[in-house]
């Protein structure tokens, strides 16, 4: 039995140099949080994706491979956060870990600024898996994250009431932002020019289809309907989208 | 022709061969040196090349020079009294330390590394419990030499200490 005991030992010793080596050879192509990226799917809401690919040359498989990732807004409150389903990787093997899970900025309070305003974001990836059966693998990955806001920037000006020769008068709008996202910006700026009580004397809506990394600038123009004094009033509404959907801030009329 | 072939039948009423003691403490001595290199002076040397590289171990350093020194010892003690009936106690004690030894460290069996901003961490107390196998084993096989001993006092010693020239040619 002494001799049964030696023997485990040289065993134990060829297992743990084994998986040493095994270990050293494996090759994360991707770990960082660098591969997190952001996608809409509508509503206000983004699917974060995040991809691993990981090549196991070695020995001894890799088991209960799990990704998890978490993004905090610029205030490092939690924005959103998920995980992939566990997966394995046997010896010789490549496999990928792809973990996407959904961030209704909505949802979040004051995450709406995102939709307007370019943020650095703290995004924190961690991978855990189990090597040879016996080694617990831990891999934590913190970066930040460029956010590009899909209507950064966004400027709505109003213009001075202009009284027209047949009586009515108009009220010109000039919106403006830039779409920093990585997908296109479509929908309708639709706005309200008001009395100082809140009631609408005109509305209009102005169509945006802005591409990835384009500008929109334009002016829109508001017939006022007849007698109705907006001076001290202001101009309200909305951006409203497939991906995004923004409340514009009052603008008061000059 | 050589080789090793069976001793040949000895008479049961001659006393065993015992090596002198001198030589088994000046052996034993040579364990212990060795022993501590292995469980005391490597992983010393290994902790502190990888602590250079940032690279941190959950285990504290003093319990590992500590329990190091107590496996080598027992080992050594061991082997001075491997032909008097104290061998089988001895290497109960020493399996029973040795268990304890990867026993209490299995919590602690974490490295941790920073690679390119990642923070690795390696968690091998899974591994220390695996290998409770060996000293496990060889606490079995010390409890079965310390009943052998005490039902048959000195039949062990004839084959674990074959006189000088017998068996071989």
């Amino acid at each position: 039995m002494q001799r049964l005991a030696t023997v485990a030992l040289v065993l134990f010793v060829i297992f743990v140099g084994g998986a040493v080596y095994s270990a050293a050879s494996l090759r994360p192509s991707s770990t960082s949080a660098g591969n997190v990226s952001f996608a809409s799917i509508g509503n206000n809401t983004f699917r974060v994706t995040a991809l691993v690919n990981l090549s196991n040359p070695g020995f001894y498989p890799i088991t209960h491979l799990q990704l998890e990732a978490h993004v905090d807004d610029p205030r490092g409150a939690l924005l959103a956060a998920g995980s992939s389903p566990y997966s394995d990787i046997a010896p010789g093997t490549t496999g990928m870990i792809l973990l996407q899970f959904n961030v209704d900025i909505s949802s979040v309070a004051d995450a709406v600024s995102l939709l307007t305003h370019d943020a650095k974001l703290s995004a924190y990836v961690r991978l855990h898996a189990t090597y040879a059966s016996v080694f617990d693998i831990a891999v934590d990955a913190p970066s930040n994250l460029s956010w590009g806001a899909p209507l950064a920037g966004l400027n709505v000006t109003p213009a001075t009431p202009v009284a027209q020769p047949n009586g009515t008068v108009n009220e010109s709008i000039r919106i403006s932002f830039a779409d920093h996202a990585r997908f296109p910006v479509t929908g309708s700026f639709n706005v309200r020019v008001t009395n100082p009580s809140g009631v609408a004397c005109g509305s209009g809506a102005l169509p945006a289809n802005v591409p990835p990394g384009g500008a929109f600038n334009r002016t829109m123009t508001v017939a006022l309907a007849f007698g109705c004094n907006v001076q001290g009033g202001a101009v309200v509404g909305s951006f409203v989208g497939p991906d995004v959907y923004v409340v514009l801030p009052p603008e008061p009329l000059p | 022709m050589s080789g090793r072939i069976p001793a040949p039948p000895r008479d049961p009423s001659e006393p065993p061969y015992r090596p002198p003691v001198l030589r088994r403490i000046v052996v034993g001595s040579m364990i212990l040196v060795g022993l501590i290199f292995v469980f005391v002076v490597l992983p010393t040397i290994a902790l502190r090349s990888l602590s250079a590289y940032g690279v941190t171990s959950g285990v504290p350093l003093p319990a590992i020079t500590a329990g190091g020194f107590v496996l080598a010892g027992l080992s050594a003690i061991r082997y001075v009294v491997k032909p008097t009936r104290a061998y089988g106690p001895v290497g109960v004690v020493r399996a029973l330390a040795a268990v304890g030894y990867l026993f209490l460290f299995a919590p602690f069996g974490t490295v941790s590394a920073t690679l390119m901003g990642a923070q690795i961490t390696v968690t091998y107390g899974d591994l220390l419990l695996v290998a409770l196998a060996i000293p496990l084993l060889s606490l079995a096989a010390s409890a079965l030499t310390t009943a052998e001993d005490l039902r048959h006092p000195y039949e062990r010693l004839r084959y674990d200490f074959p006189p000088p020239g017998a068996g071989w040619r």
